[in-house]
């Protein structure tokens, strides 16, 4: 199947007064219509950054300096402002993880909703508003007519969220980017989101990147992963591939760390020791491999090569290069 | 026989809110009627979405809130009503490790003395610098880390240093509200793994306020669940989980996302309709009736309370076995 997006060898730096932080050390990931993304990672790997880096939405002393980003065929990257606006308003939806500051107060939810229409479909205003109560009712908000002409500090985070992935939708993207978009809201409420996130792909066939740090999440929703640590892709798999058959030490450390509600007694969380790797030195090995259990002297000095398996998956550690396994056996 | 440490008794903590033209006077109920006993060398997990009283609940309990309503009573003593200098000696028993470590921290003071500040003076500075040395290596922290700001550490870091200065006075308790939800998921595992050991060494007493329910499920051993100021379902962790007798608790614990694909994808959920339901007016009967999936129009009028429906098992609901 052809691909909707594809990234090859990404790299994005800041320059902060403190030096170059290296946030994203050439990540390659891809999508296919329809597919549900996850992209994993504890705060501070790039993964936010690398979904910001593709839409081209990343502040001032942020830059992307290497790397392909193809999107339905075109290469985003070589795109005028104007162009890449466009891609934004039409095919790419995005929401983002705090509802609570991500919507202008001074609007009407109704404004904000209609603008994409508006600027990016030419619509007129009462064709935008049609379609906007439309769209509030596919996300679950009662009186949309009411809804519509209500600022946002009426509406409740859970309401706020739904207004965004309305916002998102609103123009039928074929991309829609949701980065920790349940994060701030409760487990009730994250549950309804959720929900509305698989209808949406059941019904018009979005695909949808799930950035989160929540593995219960990704085993729910997503068909496949990547799994990111120090602005590197370290293993990517079928979902069911990453959490039965793990292959990254860093993937198994962030199973073990977190509690499954389903084990009745004497589960012991495993944490991984140690702290993420600073990315304004960043390590010349595996990022992972100060904090690995398993390292070798290699890892320290060089980043292992990533090794493709059959069924897709693949998985940047030296422990499953061959040589390794032929002199050492299989670890993990 | 297990001692109780804390006992609860109808604890009630409403905030007055003054607004509009007339200042018309209304309260915020965020605890209203909460009935609880921790016992010695126990955790008790409290769970509950945001705004259902469970931190300001876990603040009352140490007095750092003034109670509306309701006694505490701690080790058999009722220090409802004590003022500050009676509280003096109860303040080193009982301690608090905050939701926040990058507010709970005051940037102008080095580590050394925010976790010295509450020892006792009548020991001497050496004694003193001595101790936080032994206490930042509990918490797995170097010696030299003394002489740093917090600004120098980390988020789990900074976690650390808040329960050493909790442990700092040799409590018996302590409410940990939050303690983790601000944290990295491989971050959040080492404080759980030592909140743990802690207890074991020091023989602590938790109440462990949190709304990451597998978290508080791992790491107590009864759990009570609250909505809207109340609790409504309090039972050992296990047979929480196993056997929800609340409508509420069973929305909930079906709502939390497994990590392992296969049961996530094959598990039925209860989707919960709208929001919690404003604790400023909060109407007549069950509290959850307008969410509720039993409801019935008894449910509407008479309000449940609290009683065994299992072995060490309460629920406040009308229809706790359907």
């Amino acid at each position: 199947m052809s691909k909707l997006l594809e990234v090859e060898n990404l790299h994005t730096v800041f320059h902060t007064y403190a030096g170059t932080v290296q946030a994203v050390r050439g990540v390659s990931l891809s999508i296919e219509p329809g597919q549900v993304l996850g992209i994993v990672g504890e705060s501070g790997c790039g993964k936010s950054v690398t979904m910001l880096s593709i839409l081209g939405l990343l502040d001032e002393i942020g830059e992307v300096t290497k790397g392909n980003v193809t999107f339905d065929e075109k290469n985003l990257r070589d795109l005028s402002d104007k162009n890449l606006q466009h891609i934004r308003g039409n095919d790419i939806g995005m929401i983002f993880q705090d509802p609570m500051t991500s919507l202008n107060p001074a609007y009407r939810i109704g404004d904000q909703l209609t603008e994409h229409l508006r600027i990016h479909k030419k619509m007129d205003k009462k064709q935008a508003m049609a379609k906007a109560r439309k769209i509030l009712v596919e996300v679950g908000i009662p009186n949309p007519d009411q809804r519509l002409k209500q600022y946002p500090h009426e509406f409740s985070g859970g309401m706020r969220q739904r207004v965004m992935i309305a916002m998102a939708l609103i123009t039928e993207p074929k991309l829609l980017i949701a980065d920790e978009p349940t994060t701030a809201l409760d487990v009730t409420i994250q549950a309804q989101i959720l929900e509305i996130l698989k209808d949406l792909r059941k019904t018009h066939g979005t695909a949808i990147i799930l950035i989160t740090h929540d593995l219960g999440i990704v085993a729910e929703m997503c068909d496949s992963v990547c799994v990111m640590y120090g602005g590197k892709i370290v293993e990517r798999a079928h979902v069911r591939d990453l959490y039965y058959t793990t292959r990254h030490p860093y993937t198994k450390g962030l199973l073990a760390s977190v509690p499954n509600p389903h084990e009745v007694d004497g589960q012991k969380l495993t944490p991984i020791a140690g702290q993420p790797p600073d990315l304004i030195n960043p390590p010349t090995g595996c990022p992972f491999a100060a904090r690995c259990s398993y390292a070798m002297q290699m890892c320290t000095v060089s980043m292992p090569e990533v090794i493709r398996y059959e069924n897709g998956a693949e998985v940047a550690c030296f422990l499953h290069h061959r040589q390794v396994i032929e002199q050492k056996g299989r670890m993990i | 026989m297990k001692q109780p440490l804390v006992e609860i008794k109808g604890l009630h903590k409403h905030f007055p809110i003054n607004y509009g033209l007339f200042r018309s006077k209304k309260l915020l109920k965020a605890v209203d009627g909460v009935d609880l006993t921790i016992y010695e060398k126990e955790t008790f997990g409290l769970v509950g979405e945001s705004g259902c009283g469970k931190t300001t609940c876990g603040r009352t309990v140490l007095k750092l809130y003034e109670p509306t309503a309701g006694s505490v009573h701690f080790e058999g003593t009722d220090i409802t009503n004590f003022s500050r200098q009676q509280m003096l000696p109860y303040r080193s028993r009982m301690q608090m490790i905050f939701q926040d470590p990058y507010a709970s921290l005051n940037p102008r003071m080095m580590v050394k003395q925010i976790i010295s500040e509450g020892m006792d003076r009548s020991y001497s500075k050496k004694q003193q610098m001595e101790r936080v040395k032994d206490l930042l290596s509990v918490v797995g922290l170097a010696a030299n880390h003394a002489d740093r700001f917090p600004h120098e550490f980390s988020g789990g870091q900074r976690q650390r240093i808040g329960i050493a200065r909790a442990l700092a006075v040799n409590p018996k308790f302590i409410v940990c509200d939050e303690p983790i939800s601000s944290l990295d998921v491989s971050i959040q595992a080492q404080i759980v793994n030592m909140l743990e050991q802690l207890q074991e060494e020091l023989d602590l007493t938790y109440l462990f306020v949190a709304h990451d329910i597998s978290m508080v499920k791992h790491i107590s051993d009864r759990i009570g669940v609250m909505y809207l100021g109340k609790l409504v379902e309090i039972a050992d962790s296990n047979e929480l989980y196993l056997h929800p007798h609340h409508p509420y608790t069973e929305a909930l614990l079906s709502a939390i996302p497994i990590p392992d694909p296969d049961i996530s994808r094959a598990k039925q959920r209860i989707v919960l309709k709208g929001d919690v339901v404003s604790p400023i007016d909060i109407p007549p009967g069950c509290r959850f009736f307008q969410r509720c999936h039993r409801a019935r129009p008894v449910c509407s009028e008479d309000e449940p309370q609290l009683r065994q429906t299992g072995a060490g098992h309460m629920t406040a609901c009308h229809f706790p076995d359907e």
